[in-house]
């Protein structure tokens, strides 16, 4: 019997120069996709810990996102991505699950619907947020970079990616 | 043995543009979801709003439904509102037809214990778009919605607001859950 949630792959950083983590080969044999992020940026600047998401060898600039947050802000930037940009900081933890649905659909953009929260050591520092990016690509998706845009990855964070069977 | 979590009740993929989607043979699950890539085929490239989609239970078109949400949208930032008295469960701003062709809307609903006769209906959804030429278009929301009947659903229709169509290539996926 298929499993619903299969594990496609998944990544643990075991070094604290490893700036970006890439998914290859992911099937097409699923319905959807879940790609999860626990861990942290080395980035010491709050405001540059971000993550940003590449499909298929693209560049961060091929997509655009909405973004909700814990503190009211909304912003259409160009820059954001789906893991919003406080998360992680330095010393906090956090996680992020984004959702790419019908991943293999090539006769629309590529769409992640994304949640992310993250403890941090000061309660104006927690945080939590809503994004939702799409990627100017109708290519089924077959590889996800995860990079953090100013600094490293923490030594243990791990990227999880789920293959959703909906037979 | 695992038990298969999510089967595939019915999918479309329109190939013609369509006033609404209805499906309504719905099996014996426990919950259901309803996952949408919608477009719209209003076109207003003057203003580029969305235009809403809307949700219906068991053809019911009455003043039966209230909804709720709070959305962060490009043109208007953090929003928030309660509607009761409704002909319809509004789900959030679909892809209208001046974006670009490969733009459509997110849309998915959960619908739990969709076949108790106990309480009124329950509908949760999670939307989002990135209209990709025009920065202030892009929306994402929670929208939640509630249907004042305690009948089981046995069908379900969704429709573009204002009486337009859906397009060409826009999906409607519902999957029936079980939890065993």
């Amino acid at each position: 019997m298929a499993l619903t949630y299969d594990r496609v792959a998944q990544s643990r950083v075991t070094s604290s120069t490893v700036s970006s983590v890439t998914l290859s080969s992911i099937s097409g044999s699923y319905t959807d996709l879940m790609l999860v992020i626990a861990g942290k940026s080395a980035a010491i600047d709050d405001s540059s810990a971000i993550y940003t998401i590449a499909l298929n060898s693209g560049t961060r600039v091929d997509w655009r996102s909405c973004v909700i947050d814990s503190t009211a802000v909304v912003s259409a930037a160009n820059w954001v991505s789906v893991a919003p940009n406080t998360i992680p900081m330095n010393a906090a933890s956090g996680s992020t699950y984004i959702y790419f649905s019908n991943y293999t659909n090539t006769n629309m953009y590529q769409l992640g619907m994304g949640l992310t929260g993250q403890k941090a050591p000061f309660s104006n520092e927690n945080w939590t947020g809503m994004a939702t990016s799409e990627w100017n690509t109708t290519t089924a998706i077959s590889s996800i970079t995860i990079t953090a845009v100013d600094g490293n990855f923490t030594y243990g964070s791990t990227v999880t990616l789920y293959g959703i069977l909906k037979a | 043995m695992p038990t298969a979590t999510y089967d595939n009740i019915a999918s479309t993929t329109l190939g013609s543009n369509t006033a609404s989607v209805t499906f309504s043979s719905l099996g014996s699950f426990t919950d259901l979801q309803l996952v949408i890539r919608a477009r719209c085929t209003l076109t207003d490239a003057v203003n580029f709003y969305p235009n809403d989609v809307l949700l219906r239970f068991n053809g019911d078109s009455g003043n039966n439904y209230s909804y709720q949400y709070y959305s962060a949208v490009g043109w208007a930032g953090l929003v928030a509102n309660r509607l009761d008295n409704q002909s319809a469960i509004t789900i959030g701003g679909g892809a209208q037809n001046s974006y670009a062709a490969q733009e459509f809307s997110y849309h998915d609903i959960y619908i739990p214990s969709y076949r108790n006769t106990s309480y009124q209906k329950v509908n949760v959804t999670k939307v989002g778009h990135a209209y990709h030429t025009g920065d202030a278009r892009r929306g994402v929301g929670i929208w939640v919605g509630n249907w004042k009947n305690t009948a089981a659903i046995t069908s379900i229709t969704v429709l573009p607001s204002n009486g337009y169509s859906f397009t060409t290539n826009s999906t409607f996926c519902l999957y029936g859950i079980t939890a065993a």
